[in-house]
Order: structure tokens, then sequence, then C-alpha cells
């Protein structure tokens, strides 16, 4: 029986009461990524005698009743974005494949500090552009509900890692839906914050004012404590908020749905999904009514011309010249720049280069970026007016379940609409949390997505708690589990 | 300004603030090209994942120019990115300030033929330094070296309308807009170690058949030094003049073009033409939050204010009536050394006497004791204390000097100088200017009765021979004021001769 | 504005410091006129009197004190790149900045 059948939550329990030690979950961890991994390419980097080395000086500590992190010993994923010192993070980019960071990302350190194990590094999609991890530029990770399919993206890695039960939890990014989508690919709770309310500060930042990195996990309370974990203002990224979330001690909140939404093309898994949770709330006596975002429908629109156009600019420090990939033949020093670009870039990265570049540029300036972030203040709008009638919004996070690997290779636009109702909640600054509900008929995990306003993540555990108690979803996760365990001795055999 | 034709000039100046940080890291703001890349961290190396912060002292001594430079204060102030590629910007684009920069339009006055003559002041703006490149002038074919130490540090960039007139115009600008600047502690201006930096923008207006054609602009860069400026500007504005009478080539058919300035052949040379123009993508930084400041802030600030070189030089002229090449040393040696002579003018009620030993005495022993004027052993209350007494005749000028002397031997001993020092020294070497004529007369009388032969020298005409019996006299009478021993030592000669 | 010519794409790609071949050029171009084509869309939004957002917070005056701290060393900085002396980065040689 895995150690990772449980949460988070119960093995700190276990860490404290000794009933478990810290070097034996790491070993569990890496058993787990021995297992799996050769199947569903979770991770791109590894440090066994680190993260070994790390839970026996814990585990000494602990004996020695040294003072300890209150979530000392418990092992963790990080999506390959946010820098580790000394330690390789690529981006999922060739650019970058070689780089090793002279420092922590923030919540790196906020890690460290409270005593965690850092297993090692997820893939992703290149510079976390994506939908389904298949823009990285080393191998594409599998879904481990259905290895012909996606984990999501671009947080995929860190998706299919806790998934598999590699690791009990893990920190993905979201720009646009990179961790609800994965998350609810592969059947677990993945929150993005309030933006501000996690530090930048050593995130490889592909939009600035829609990156936050958040939690994934197998709970909504293992959520919640890695988000407290990690949250919290930085004085080295201004875009970082001083205030907290709300504390919500009531549970008096309604719940809205999306008119607009009704009427959109989902799989009938999914709006079943949704009914499902309609019908949760209302036995638990919450209301539910009907709210209106009238401009949700422009807001693909609006993130890919805002998103390209700061990662354009984003990454133009990726030239060749202090670090990074450079190419090996050029003519001049433009030419080091375009062969040391074009080589380092994926199709994907260099497309939406060019479409940020052309937004920005001279004479297109205001019929796009401007127009965007227009649009984004209408959407705000929409949002603030759905607030003062609910608290939390309720909603699909993708149009489908998982879909397969090579789906959308040849038709980017098509994969963009998939993240009609995620990014929304990027644009605005606003938490969303995705969680579990039920199954497909092809056995993939269906989820639904709760929305709230600034700073209301407390609002969004709240709900998250009602569903996740009626459903006990956490259950068919670790059926599933039994199974892959299972299928994969049988080949073995 | 010549009949021929009509010089326009504009300035592009960029003044590197004196933060002790730089603009949107800890890294240390110093010159120090003998250690290169020792004086970065991610944030100015402009690593993946490093995120800008912005200095408190770099927003104040922006604003604190601004208001030295009459411009309205922004209240609200934001950044923006400017897009480019160049290896010594490692972000590919600068963060700086577009449509809204902390300081909006304002002027500087400055002397022109007499009147002062207001040069308006576009805007002025923060951004931050690149690194800098050094080319391999040796190898043909080397590498160019980067050092990143300057890439972040604060830059304050000050657009004036093109309103000179004349390349002098243009260098008396940078004069006083240099000791503006360093009198208010806003940057060194230090053109040789890239502290401040001057781009001019020039054209002429040619009266031609009746009405009045302009030439193409053209942008100087490359000058390190103010005679530089004023030398480029010289040679442009006659060869423009010469082009047009060549080529009747105005701006209507040309775009502005970029010459830089060879110091030693002294020309403007054509600068390899841009492949594009630049479209610099402007939009607003999204890792940086918008600054806002209170009135109550900028008035704070303003508090700090001094008077411009300008101003001072007028006061003095007017108030403590000194002439114009005085007043234009003090002011030039800055505010500090201008409050000392403030302060020794008043308190000795004699501008003149101040002006002519703080102009040579100070000045010199300054110089030689390699400090500033705060450092200066002799504080201007001692100054004035010394001053005061030859200004109301108790000492003679050339006691003073000996005084003086005396007391920086006594600072560089390591003695401790106070107002009592002085009353010591003169005691010591006693220099009390001796007043009463009795005295004279005694001396006078017995230096008189040993040296008949030179008393007859006198008498039959010599002059001179009064000199060597002055030199004794004054040896006994080292208080005396030399001008009045003559002059009795000659009455009392003559007056032997009547008898 | 839906259709980016396969001059206009080099034109960006030239600006963003890309270098595409002929073929790539020609695998860009309709991505990139189907998802301008799509951008279209917003022009339908009346937006003269919308302020637009650059930041999805209030937040202002993240300002830090003049107060230095300390550099990474040399061999930090320089660890990552490509080409150095162990000074200086290295690049091919620059003519004077035209």
């Amino acid at each position: 029986m895995s150690h990772f059948n449980l949460t988070a939550e119960e093995l700190i329990d276990h860490l404290q009461a000794g009933k478990i030690s810290a070097v034996e979950l790491v070993e569990e961890s890496l058993q787990q990524i021995e297992l799996f991994d050769g199947r569903i390419s979770a991770f791109l980097a590894t440090d066994r005698e680190l993260a070994l080395e790390r839970a026996k000086a814990i585990d000494n500590s602990r004996i020695e009743k040294k003072t300890l992190g209150s979530l000392a010993g418990l092992p963790i994923a990080l999506k390959d974005i946010i820098c580790t010192r000394d330690f390789p993070t690529t981006a999922g980019s060739r650019f970058l494949s070689e780089f090793e960071p002279p420092y922590d990302a923030h919540v790196v350190e906020r890690l460290l500090t409270e005593d965690f194990v850092l297993i090692g590094k997820t893939n992703l999609d290149e510079f976390a552009m994506g939908s389904s991890t298949e823009n990285s530029a080393f191998h594409t990770t599998k879904n481990p509900w259905d290895h012909t399919r996606t984990p999501g993206g671009s947080s995929g890695g860190s998706a299919a890692a806790v998934a598999a039960g590699m690791v009990p939890w893990a920190l993905g990014t979201d720009t646009g839906g990179s961790i609800r989508q994965p998350a609810a690919f592969c059947g677990l709770v993945g929150l993005k914050p309030t933006y501000g309310r996690v530090s930048r500060y050593g995130l490889i930042t592909y939009a600035s004012s829609l990156d936050q990195i958040g939690p994934i996990a197998t709970s909504v309370e293992d959520v919640r404590l890695l988000y407290e974990t990690i949250a919290g203002h930085d004085p080295r990224d201004s875009t970082s908020v001083k205030r907290k979330s709300e504390k919500r001690n009531d549970f008096d909140f309604t719940v809205g749905l999306v008119r607009e939404y009704r009427d959109a093309k989902v799989d009938s898994s999914v709006s079943q999904a949704v009914d499902r949770a309609v019908e949760i709330f209302q036995t638990a006596g919450i209301s539910v009514k009907d709210i209106s975002l009238p401009h949700s429908g422009y807001a693909v629109a609006c993130y890919y011309i805002v998103a390209p156009c700061e990662a354009s600019s984003n990454l133009s420090r990726f030239d060749g010249i202090h670090y990074g990939r450079r190419a090996e033949n050029y003519d001049d020093l433009i030419d080091l720049y375009q062969s040391s670009r074009a080589e380092g870039f994926g199709d994907e990265v260099q497309r939406r280069i060019m479409i940020g570049t052309h937004a920005l540029s001279s004479g297109y300036y205001d019929a796009y970026y401007l127009k965007a972030q227009k649009v984004r203040t209408l959407l705000r709008e929409d949002f603030e007016t759905a607030f003062r009638e609910v608290d939390v919004i309720l909603s699909p996070v993708t149009p489908t379940p998982a879909f397969n690997l090579g789906q959308f290779t040849n038709d980017p636009l098509s994969m963009y609409l998939t993240d009609q109702f995620t990014v929304t909640a990027n644009l605005t600054g606003l938490p969303g949390m995705s969680i579990p509900v039920s199954q497909s008929k092809e056995n993939l995990p269906v989820a639904v997505q709760l929305i709230a306003g600034q700073f209301e993540e407390n609002r969004l555990f709240q709900a998250g708690l009602i569903l996740e108690e009626e459903l006990n979803w956490r259950e068919q996760l670790l059926q599933a589990r039994k199974q892959w365990r299972q299928e994969l001795e049988k080949t073995e055999a | 300004m010549s009949e021929e034709f009509t010089t326009i000039i504009g300035l592009e100046v960029h003044v590197q603030l004196s933060t002790r940080s730089k603009l949107f890291c800890g890294c240390v703001n110093l010159f120090n090209p003998d250690a290169p890349n020792s004086q970065t961290c991610p944030v100015c190396l402009g690593l993946p994942g490093s995120l800008p912060v912005v200095n408190r002292k770099a927003l104040e001594l922006s604003i604190k120019t601004g208001l030295a430079l009459h411009c309205q204060i922004s209240n609200f102030t934001k950044w923006d990115r400017k897009q480019y590629f160049y290896p010594d910007l490692p972000k590919g684009y600068q963060t700086s300030q577009y449509d809204l920069p902390i300081a909006g339009i304002g002027y500087f006055e400055i002397e022109s033929d007499g009147d002062p003559r207001r040069i308006r002041i576009t805007r002025a703006h923060l951004e931050e330094d690149a690194g800098k490149i050094i080319h391999d002038e040796t190898t043909a074919g080397g590498p160019s070296r980067i050092d990143l130490n300057r890439c972040g540090t604060p830059l304050l960039e000050i657009v004036t309308e093109p309103d000179f007139r004349s390349p002098r115009e243009a260098k008396r600008f940078l004069q006083d807009l240099r000791l503006s600047l360093r009198d208010l502690e806003v940057s060194d201006c230090n053109m040789q170690e890239g502290s401040l930096r001057c781009d001019a923008n020039v054209n002429l207006q040619i009266p031609s058949q009746g009405s009045e054609v302009t030439t193409p602009i053209v942008e100087i860069k490359n000058l390190n030094s103010f005679r530089n400026v004023e030398a480029a500007l010289i040679f442009e504005q006659q060869r423009q003049y010469e082009e047009w009478k060549r080529t009747g080539i105005t701006d209507n058919t040309t775009a502005k073009s970029t010459r830089g300035w060879n110091a030693e052949k002294e020309i403007t040379f054509e600068q390899r033409g841009k492949e594009e123009v630049a479209d610099y993508r402007y939009f607003p930084d999204p890792d940086l939050v918008p600054v806002t400041f209170s009135e109550e802030q900028i008035e704070e600030i303003r508090k700090t204010l001094l008077s411009s070189p300008l101003e001072r030089r007028t006061r003095y002229r007017d108030q403590f009536e000194l002439s114009e090449y005085d007043a234009h040393v003090i002011v030039d040696l800055g505010i500090s050394t201008c409050r000392y002579f403030e302060n020794v003018a008043r308190d000795v009620k004699d501008a003149k006497l101040a002006a002519n030993w703080i102009t040579q005495d100070v000045l010199r022993e300054r110089n030689s004791l390699d400090v500033s004027i705060e450092d200066f052993p002799i504080t201007s209350e001692l100054l004035s204390a010394l001053l005061s007494r030859i200004h109301n005749g108790e000492l003679t000028t050339k006691s003073g000097r000996e005084i003086f002397t005396e007391m920086l031997a006594k600072a560089a001993n390591s003695e401790s100088l106070s107002m009592e020092t002085i009353d010591e020294i003169v005691q010591q070497k006693g220099l009390e200017r001796v007043t009463d004529l009795n005295v004279f007369e005694k001396v006078i009388d017995q230096i008189i009765s040993q040296n008949p032969e030179a008393v007859d020298s006198f008498r039959e005409g010599k002059q001179a021979a009064v000199g060597p019996l002055m030199g004794q006299i004054m040896k006994q009478i080292k208080g005396a004021d030399p001008s009045l021993v003559r002059q009795l030592l000659i009455a009392k000669i003559e007056s032997l001769s009547s008898s | 504005m839906s259709s980016i010519s396969e001059e206009h794409v080099r034109k960006i790609a030239q600006l963003a410091r890309l270098k595409l071949t002929d073929e790539l050029l020609s695998a860009h171009a309709p991505h990139l006129r189907k998802i301008f084509g799509y951008f279209a869309q917003l022009d339908e939004l009346e937006t003269g009197d919308v302020e637009p957002m650059s930041h999805p917070t209030d937040r202002q005056n993240a300002i830090r004190e003049d107060e230095v701290s300390d550099s990474i060393p040399l061999e930090e900085a320089l660890k990552n790149s490509a080409k150095s002396d162990g000074q200086f980065f290295l690049v091919p040689r620059i003519l004077e900045k035209g």
C-alpha cells in the first residue's frame, strides 16, 4: 500500500507522530518514479542523492527534537519553470537545457524553510505555452489515466506526477488555465491563486500580468495547505500584494451559473458534471442562480493577444549572449541572435512571439494590445457585477475531458479555443480552482471550475469541500492507481 | 550667430543619478571598469525569473531635478518597455518612461550676451542604463567584450526644445546644468566617467529667395566633453551650410541623420545607417506597478532646492558687488564654497575681501591639501574672525597671511583650531598692529640714527635707500602697516634735513 | 487586419530576431492569418471610453530603499554564458553602433 494513498495532511500527522520517516517517503517517491515514469515521463530531472540527504537530515532533526517546518519531510515536485539554485531549470526549452540558475525562486525558499524535500522538476509545455505538454522540447508526458491522451498543459508533468502517485503534491503555474486544466484532466484539485498572492520572483515569466504559481494535489485541504505555505508578500516582486485572503468561517455563500456558457459546445460528461455539482450545492442548502458574463465570449481573443504580447517581450532576453544556448554557426551579431533563438525555441513559442511582436508593433498597437487591455477591463466589470449577486461562480474547466495526443498539432487556434473557460480568471486576476467530479464514458476524469472574487480563496475551499465530501472522488483516484499498478505488473510479467 | 543662417540646437542629456544602488536592484551604483561584471545580480543580468523593484532615491532625485528645472512634476508615473536587441541590454528591452514621464515641461535659464535666456525643457524621464561594450581596437575581427556593471544604473534623460541659437549657448547650458546638479547632489556629472552624456540635434534656418528654408536635422553623438560639444556644433553648422549651398537639400526631402564627432580630426562623420528604422514597441511594463506622489511629498523635496548658478552669480554681482570674474569663480567651485563665501562675506561685511581670500589663499591651500571645502581646516567662522580683524585694521594683510599659514601648519600637526588660536598666534608672533605713533617714532628715530649713510643717500635722491631702513624697522614692529611706516620714516628724514 | 502576407511575417520575424527558413515561413503564415482573423471579433466591442487594464490589482508604489545588497560573484554571473573570457561576456566583433 503506497504511502501516497494518504493525503499530505494525513502524512504530516504520521510524520509528526513518528509513524513514518521522511526517508521512507522519499524512497517511496523515487520508487514510484522508477516504476511509472518510464511510461508517463512526468519528470525532466530528479536528484536522488540530494533528496535522500535532506530527508535523512530532517529525520535526524526530528529525533533530536529540533525545530522543524510545519510540513517537514514531505516530498514535492516543481514545474521546471521555477528556478532552483544550481539545479537545472529548463522551462521545457532547448534554449535553457544547460541552464542552472544562481538563485532559488521565492516559493522554493518558502518550501525549504518549511523543510519540504524537493524530488525533482516536472515536464511542461515550453515556457508554459501550451495546453498539452506536447510543446516540451524534451519529451511528451502521458496522462496516467490513458497513455494515448494528454495530461493537459502547460503543467502536465506536475499533474501526471501527482495523479500517478509519484509525489503527494506539486507546484504548477497558471497563465491561461495551466494548473486547472491539467488538474481536471488528471482527476486532481488545482488552484490558481488571486494574482499577486504568490510571488513570481524566480518564476521564468511567460506573461507577467497573468502568471501565478499554484498547488496541484489530491484534496482540497492539501491544496489549501500548500497554497498557504507559498502565498504572501515578497518585496522582490513589485506585483506581489500585501493583502491576505479573506477569512471565511461561515458557509453562507451563493453559487452562480454563467448564462453564456449554457450554449457552449461541451462534451455531455462535462455538462453532466456541472449539473451534478449544482445538485450537490442545492442539497447542501446553497442557492444557485444564473449570472451573466456578457463579454466572456471575447476572453480567448483577449488572452491570446495579451499573453503573447507580454511573452514576446519577456522572451527577448533569450538572445544567447549572457546565458542559454548560443548557435554554433552565425555570420554576424544579428545572425547570432536569429540562429540562437530559432534553434532554441520550438514552433509554438516562435508563433506566440510573432503574434506578440506584431500586436505591439507600430501601427497595430492600438488595434490589438490596447484593445485587448480594454476588453480586460470590460471582463473585470462583468465579474464585479456578477459577484454582487453571488460569491462563487461554477463552470466547466474545459469543453472535453483529456484529448488525444497529437489532436491539435496542425490546428493551434482550435487548441487555444479549449481555454475559453479558464482564461477569464487570469485576465481579471481572480482565483480559480478545478475540482474533479466524475468520470466520462472513457473513464477519464471530468472536473468543474470554481471562481471567486479577489482574495476569496477561502470561499473556493469551502465550496470545494462541500463537493469533495459528497463525491469522495479521491476513492476513484486510488482505485485507478490500483488498476494502473496491476496493469504495470501484468506487462512486466 | 551668422547673417547667413540661424543655428537651431536641441540637446538630449543623460545624467547618471547619485544613488547608492541601481535603479531596479540593490547592486552598487559605482563606476568600476577595473572589475568587470562584479556588480551584477539576477535582476540587472536579466536572468530568467528576475524582477525589478524601483529605488526610492532615484525617484526623489528625479523629482528634485525636475523641480530645479521648473518642470511640472507628475503625481502619477509609470514604466514602459523600450524594446530592441543589443548585447549591452540583457533583457532585450530597456525599462524607461514613454508617455507619462516623471517630469514634464519646464525651463532652465542661461546667460546669453548679458540677459538671461530661457531654454525650454520638454521632459525629463527615468530609465535604466545599459552595460558597456568594449570593442577590440587591436586585433582585426576580435570579439567585443561586455561589462554589465553599469547595466541597471539610474539615468535621467533630460530633453530640451531646440531653443539654443549658438554652440556657445549649448555649452553654457551644459556647464550650468552640471554645476546645478552637482550642487544638488543629484549627480557628479562627470563626462569622462560617463555620468553625464550629451547628444545634440542641430540644423539651420537659412533665408532664401524671400522666405526661409531649413536643413535636415543632424543628431551628433559621441560627445565626451563640453569643449567637444561646442566644437562639434561649430563644425557641423558650417558643414550644413556648405552642404546646403552645394546641394540645396532641405528637411522637406531628407529625414534626420546621425553623425559622430571625431575629436582628433575635428570633424563630424556620417555613422553607419541603421538597417531598419527602430520600432521600439513601447508598452507599459507589466512587472512594475505605477508610482504616485502626493503634493506634500513633492513639497518636501522642493524645500531641498538651491538657487541656480545663474541666480547666484547675479546675486553676487548685484548684492555683493563682486566682479563678473570673481562671481564666476566662486559659483563654479560649487555650493559648499558659495556657502562658505557667503558666511564670510556676511560676517566680515566685506565681500570683496572675502572673495579675494577664498579665490586665492583658500583655494590654493585647499587644492594642495586635496580636500573639499567642508574638510578644509579653516572654517568659514575662523576665516571670518581673521578677515574681520584685517577689515577693521587690527591686522595687516601680511600678518593675516602669516596667521593663516600658521593655522594650517597647526592643523597639519593635528592640533585643533579655534578662535583662541588666532589670538595665540598673534601674541606669539607679536603681530598686533601697532598703531601707537610714539612707538613708531622711537623706533624710527633709533634706526635713522643708526644708519646715517642711508639717510644721506635718500636725501640725495636715492629713493631705494629707504628700503633697508624699512626692513629694520619692520623687524622691530611686526604689526606695523608698512605704508604708514614708510610715510612716517620719509617724513622724519625730510624733517631732519630742514633742521 | 486579417491579411498577413508572407512578406509581413518575414518582417515580424526580423523584428523578433527569429530566423525563418522559407519553409517555416510558409508554415507559419496561414496559422497567423487564422489567428489574427479570430482576433477581429474584438472590433465588435465599443471600447472608446474604457480604461485599459495593465495590472489586475490596484497595487501601487512598490518601492525599495536605496540600500546596497550583495552582488553575485563574477563566476556566477558568467557561469551560464556560452562564451566568456573569465571577465567579460564575449560576442562577435561589433562595429561602432550606428
